[in-house]
């Protein structure tokens, strides 16, 4: 029973965080300083891993589904481009790009942050007239809704240069039928979707790092328990925004894709 | 009439199930030392953070330059905390930054009106008054723990505050360290000529720097009064603090 307050607790204070969070977008936006540096720690440090790990994954998509093709039809691996080009842009890319962030970002947003508040330092900034949620919390979360589309399409294009290698190196397809046939299944609209997807999952999994850190508290082992907290519902959110959001867009559609 | 600074009447605060601060009621003076004695844990810091908005009472009220403060009024605590310096516990300095931006940044926020010359000059003007000339370039981590409270300490008036706060100022330093910071806290007093309040358990640095002198036990104030009656007081509980026996009405 207390387990359950305390998480009913937890959300109505992440509401109030969420919506003071919002109130600050503005005022940020007039100093754009601190989005700058944030969307340089947030964004640009995480490239090598986001290309790297994106490179990996279409290295290994293109070796096991091109066999898996190829066993059932021979001659047909070229035409997973198609398949490989629609799962990336419309759930692959944005849902492992996101987790890659959450990794690499969250757990040190809510370490640092959590630090912070531990040793005093938020209240510092208090004492010095400066609201902490608006100085530490808006420019990260603003960083994350800028970073992670730019990070999804850069993972989502090496994941199609991994699959290609691997493709063009057993089947011997050539680029520019690689190229035409990922174009075919893909719609303008799977691209929009793909980017408000990953900017609403960017800007919402710094939330909730942030909100931990802020809700740290006893010492060294109070921001090892919010880190881990802040990793776990991160991930989770991402997957389960994923899930909503693409309910959504079918649901816009009309039923159909 | 007497000119009080924060007057504070009836202050209530419960945390985590405890009742940290019971009605406490006191009236400070303007460009005294008050300090605010007590064991750890018996709610002198809270009373310190309830003083500059950081903690909101349960019941209880707060006057600051003679003006009733309202815990919704984050923009009235703002005005209230550009006339305030606070010395945090662990110095709370940003560790991401040198000891001269930390002051830099407190001047780019509570005095954003001075020019960038004045703001230079303000803490060169602080850093020599906590005797650390020249110390700007150096990074937080390399400081050692006096150092780090000097530098907070500069940090807390180098906007020239009406109040400085001092939230254990000696605590986890060793008795050389900890009689130079008495000693600078003592000769800064004469220099800047403000009200600061001082809450440590440390008792005689209280005796070194106060005017007056508070005692928090169980959340209430049990005894006021300048270093010279606090010597003299038969308060049971007073007495045994005073001399750290083991024995005596306060249990542990």
């Amino acid at each position: 029973m207390n387990r359950f307050k305390e998480i009913l607790r937890e959300i109505g204070n992440f509401f109030i965080f969420f919506i003071e969070t919002l109130y600050y977008f503005i005022e940020n936006f007039k100093k754009p300083v601190n989005i700058i540096e944030n969307v340089y720690n947030i964004g640009v440090k995480s490239l090598p891993v986001v290309l790297s790990t994106g490179f990996f994954l279409g290295l290994i998509m293109g070796l096991q589904l091109s066999d898996a093709l190829e066993s059932i039809i021979s001659g047909t691996s070229q035409y997973i481009s198609g398949a490989l080009s629609v799962a990336l842009v419309k759930e692959l890319g944005p849902v492992f790009t996101s987790l890659i962030v959450v990794s690499r970002v969250c757990s040190s947003v809510t370490a640092h942050i959590g630090t912070m508040k531990v040793t005093e330092q938020i209240d510092a900034l208090k004492t010095f007239g400066i609201n902490p949620v608006g100085f530490l919390a808006t420019p990260r979360v603003i960083a994350g809704m800028i970073s992670l589309p730019i990070l999804g399409f850069f993972s989502i294009m090496a994941s199609m240069i991994g699959a290609w290698i691997m493709i063009g190196l057993i089947g011997e397809i050539p680029l520019g039928v690689y190229i035409e046939i990922a174009q075919i299944p893909l719609r303008v609209k799977y691209i929009f979707e793909s980017i408000f997807k990953m900017i609403v999952i960017g800007g919402f999994i710094l939330e909730i790092s942030t909100f931990y850190g802020f809700e740290a508290k006893n010492g060294a082992a109070g921001v090892g328990e919010a880190t881990i907290k802040s990793v776990v519902v991160s991930s989770f959110m991402v997957i389960l925004l994923d899930y909503i959001l693409g309910s959504i867009f079918i649901i816009l559609a009309g039923g159909t894709l | 009439m007497e000119n009080y600074i924060i007057e504070t009447y009836d202050l209530k605060k419960t945390l985590n199930n405890k009742k940290v601060l019971d009605g406490v009621s006191v009236k400070i003076k303007e460009k005294e030392t008050f300090t605010i004695i007590g064991q750890s844990g018996v709610g002198k810091s809270v009373f310190l953070k309830h003083l500059i908005g950081l903690m909101r009472p349960d019941e209880g009220e707060i006057y600051i330059f003679g003006e009733k403060m309202d815990f919704d009024n984050e923009d009235k605590w703002n005005e209230v905390r550009k006339r305030f310096g606070m010395l945090f516990q662990g110095g709370a300095l940003f560790d991401s930054l040198t000891v001269g931006e930390n002051l830099y940044f407190v001047l780019e926020n509570l005095k954003p009106e001075l020019s960038e010359r004045e703001k230079i000059k303000a803490i060169k003007r602080a850093l020599e008054l906590v005797e650390l000339k020249d110390t700007e370039k150096m990074t937080i981590p390399s400081l050692s723990g006096g150092m780090m409270k000097r530098v907070a300490l500069a940090r807390a008036i180098v906007a020239e505050p009406e109040v400085v706060l001092f939230d254990e100022p000696t605590t986890g330093l060793d008795p050389i360290t900890t009689a130079s910071i008495n000693e600078l806290i003592f000769s800064l007093k004469n220099k800047i000529n403000t009200t600061f309040i001082v809450v440590t358990h440390d008792i005689k640095s209280a005796k070194y720097i106060s005017d007056r002198i508070a005692m928090i036990y169980k959340g209430k104030i049990i005894f006021i009064g300048t270093p010279e009656e606090l010597e003299k007081t038969d308060n049971p509980y007073v007495v045994q603090f005073v001399n750290g026996l083991s024995e005596g009405p306060i249990s542990v």
